[in-house]
């Protein structure tokens, strides 16, 4: 990141504007691809300890997906590490989305 | 936690997130806000703007009303594929009636409309209008973009208006406070105070409108849950939707023709199961099936958006089964209905409106406030950033630019010839042709100057509505009064308020200083220092 700490006035270069830019495609397609992985795996979750019908499952996560969206990107906004920041997204959403797939082929 | 976050401390970094996400779709919110708001009075506004619609006398039965109701629908439209009978409301004085068609008519649409006067059963024709529905429906539509595409606009606007909420929730150290802070005179304090005052004494309703407004396209904004759980399928969405909206499930035409009941008695049948709720409206599909059905919804007082319907098999009249509504369902429907406030009353309606201008207000002096924090911020002499003197000049095209393209479009109603093609069109197109003059003159004229000439323009266009109204027709306030037409009266009496209102705002907008010394920017300076102040106390 381009912009530095210790200056009071920061220098706007176009490196730390790509650096927001990353960090807005992360919060906003991250943060969907996140919410939605967890949210799939909860509602199998849900689904299959007989909790509720899947059709309310996927429901209910779907709409507290829009806060766990909302929480996503100000994490986003907060971290101080980029490149931490995408592993710990994307490898999330991997590891969401395997174990989502697993337990629907049992 | 940490203080090193990506903008320092976790709360500056919440300010830099709540600032930007606020401001870069800001227009939009804006627009939103206003339109929106005037959704919760969209049958009043389509009342004033239709000033042939009859002052409404009649009181006969919902039974007899339908009845005449579908003996028009039935005539004019044989061949349709189901009817619809709105019913006279409290709100909605004529009857409203809808016929799906099999084919496309001459027009091209597969529908048909009209409204009828109770009284006399016959159609009114009215004035050829956009009304209050156009206007409340451009805050998802857009208007002049496609459907499909304006959702999805509207959508990430959205998303960003409950992150800059969030954001300013987390990002306050003392709200409670900020709730009854409004210091007068005090410049870029006094442009805070007013944001975080129409911030806070809304925030449960901006909460509410903003998280509800995505629960209107649930699966359409965020369709992840289901494409990996059930798949995006036609099978899957009639499964998800039959869950979500029990009774509202399709019934399949036979093809055999049968004599079906009278509306009159399915009207009956669901008093009796709804005795102390007055009737919305009744349908009926596939009319002449075998498998013909009647649907009846009543007017609700509680957080729902009409309640599940009453179905009848229109050959026997018996009740159709509807499934229990799930708890999921309910909530959801709660929360639409939070939205569209259905339930509320006229008083509560009148909250839901002005907590909407609040969310414009709030939008507004966040807008200003943003551009008076850099102002403050540039050195002494220093040269202004192109990108600053932009923002304060679109400033003035959104925030007054709107509120006169809506007067246009008011005026346009009253003005435009009736028998002009696409008239309901060239309403609209008035509203975004002044909106984008209002933009044209803030950018052409020195910017005190054309600060007051707008909001003078605007408190003139409001303020001679009910005089243009007067003259154009014959629903002035007098003759409202004389018919007892409340609605009329209490348009006209707002335009007036909310002229008055504008004429105060100008009076305090600071007189343009006449002979700049050293360049545009040091003058726009001192004049928007001034500016601050003055409008502040």
């Amino acid at each position: 990141m381009q912009r530095t700490r210790k200056s009071t006035k920061p220098t706007l270069t176009a490196a730390y504007r790509w650096h927001v830019a990353a960090r807005g495609l992360l919060a906003f397609f991250g943060g969907f691809a996140l919410v939605s992985a967890v949210g799939a795996l909860l509602a199998t979750l849900f689904e299959r300890s007989g909790l509720m019908p899947q059709a309310q499952a996927v429901h209910v996560m779907t709409l507290v997906g829009y806060l766990g969206w909302c929480g996503v990107a100000m994490w986003v906004f907060w971290h101080p590490r980029l490149g931490r920041l995408t592993g710990i997204v994307v490898g999330s959403t991997a590891i969401c989305l395997m174990t989502n797939v697993g337990l629907r082929a049992l | 936690m940490t203080s090193q976050g990506f903008q320092g401390a976790f709360r500056q970094s919440m300010a830099w997130l709540h600032t930007w996400s606020g401001l870069v779709l800001s227009l939009l919110l804006y627009f939103i806000f206003i339109t929106g708001s005037f959704g919760y009075f969209n049958l009043e506004v389509d009342h004033w703007m239709e000033p042939e619609r009859p002052v409404p006398s009649d009181d006969r039965s919902s039974a007899e009303l339908a009845t005449v109701a579908m003996a028009y629908l039935q005539r004019e439209y044989p061949d349709a594929a189901r009817y619809f009978v709105g019913l006279p409301t409290e709100r909605q004085t004529l009857l409203r009636v809808f016929a799906n068609l099999k084919e496309p008519g001459p027009d091209g649409k597969a529908f048909a409309d009209a409204y009828l006067d109770p009284a006399t059963g016959n159609p009114v024709t009215v004035r050829d209008t956009g009304g209050g529905d156009a206007l409340y429906e451009m805050h998802y539509s857009l208007h002049y973009m496609p459907y499909e595409v304006a959702i999805y606009v509207v959508g990430v606007g959205t998303l960003f208006m409950l992150l800059a909420l969030v954001t300013g929730i987390v990002t306050h150290k003392k709200i409670f406070v900020d709730f009854f802070t409004l210091r007068f005179g005090k410049g870029q304090r006094s442009w805070l105070d007013a944001h975080n005052v129409s911030s806070v004494l809304a925030l449960p309703f901006m909460l509410m409108i903003t998280y509800s407004g995505l629960v209107f396209y649930t699966f359409e904004y965020s369709p992840g849950v289901l494409f990996l759980n059930m798949g995006i399928d036609e099978q899957a969405q009639d499964e998800l939707y039959a869950h979500i909206y029990p009774g509202f499930e399709d019934i399949d035409a036979v093809g055999e023709s049968a004599e079906l009941l009278p509306v009159a008695n399915i009207i009956e049948r669901a008093q009796q199961q709804w005795p102390n709720q007055p009737l919305r409206y009744v349908d009926l599909t596939h009319p002449g099936d075998k498998a013909a059905h009647y649907g009846v919804g009543a007017i609700t007082t509680d957080l729902s958006r009409g309640g599940t319907p009453l179905r009848f098999d229109a050959v026997t009249g018996a009740a159709i089964p509807v499934a229990a509504t799930p708890a999921d369902a309910i909530f959801s429907d709660g929360i639409l209905a939070m939205h569209e406030g259905r339930f509320a009353d006229i008083r509560l309606r009148w909250l839901y409106f002005l907590s909407g201008l609040l969310g414009a207000a709030m939008v507004a002096t966040g807008l200003v406030l943003w551009a008076k924090k850099r102002r403050t911020q540039l050195k002494k002499n220093a040269p202004v950033p192109r990108s600053l003197v932009f923002i304060e000049r679109t400033n003035l095209g959104i925030i007054v630019g709107l509120p006169l393209g809506v007067a246009a479009y008011f005026w346009a109603n009253r003005l435009l010839p009736l028998g002009l093609e696409n008239r309901a069109e060239w309403e609209m197109h008035c509203l975004f042709l002044v909106w984008a003059a209002s933009f044209a003159h803030s950018g052409a004229r020195e910017l005190s100057r054309a600060w007051r000439e707008q909001v003078a323009l605007l408190a003139a266009l409001f303020a001679l509505v009910p005089l243009l109204n007067a003259l154009t027709t014959d629903t002035g306030m007098l003759n409202a009064v004389l018919a007892g037409d409340w609605v009329r009266l209490v348009f006209d009496l707002t335009c007036l308020v909310f002229g008055i209102c504008s004429a105060l705002v100008w009076r305090r907008l600071p007189v343009p200083v006449s002979a700049p010394v050293a360049g545009e920017a040091p003058v726009d300076q001192a004049i928007l220092a001034r500016a601050a102040g003055s409008a502040g106390g």
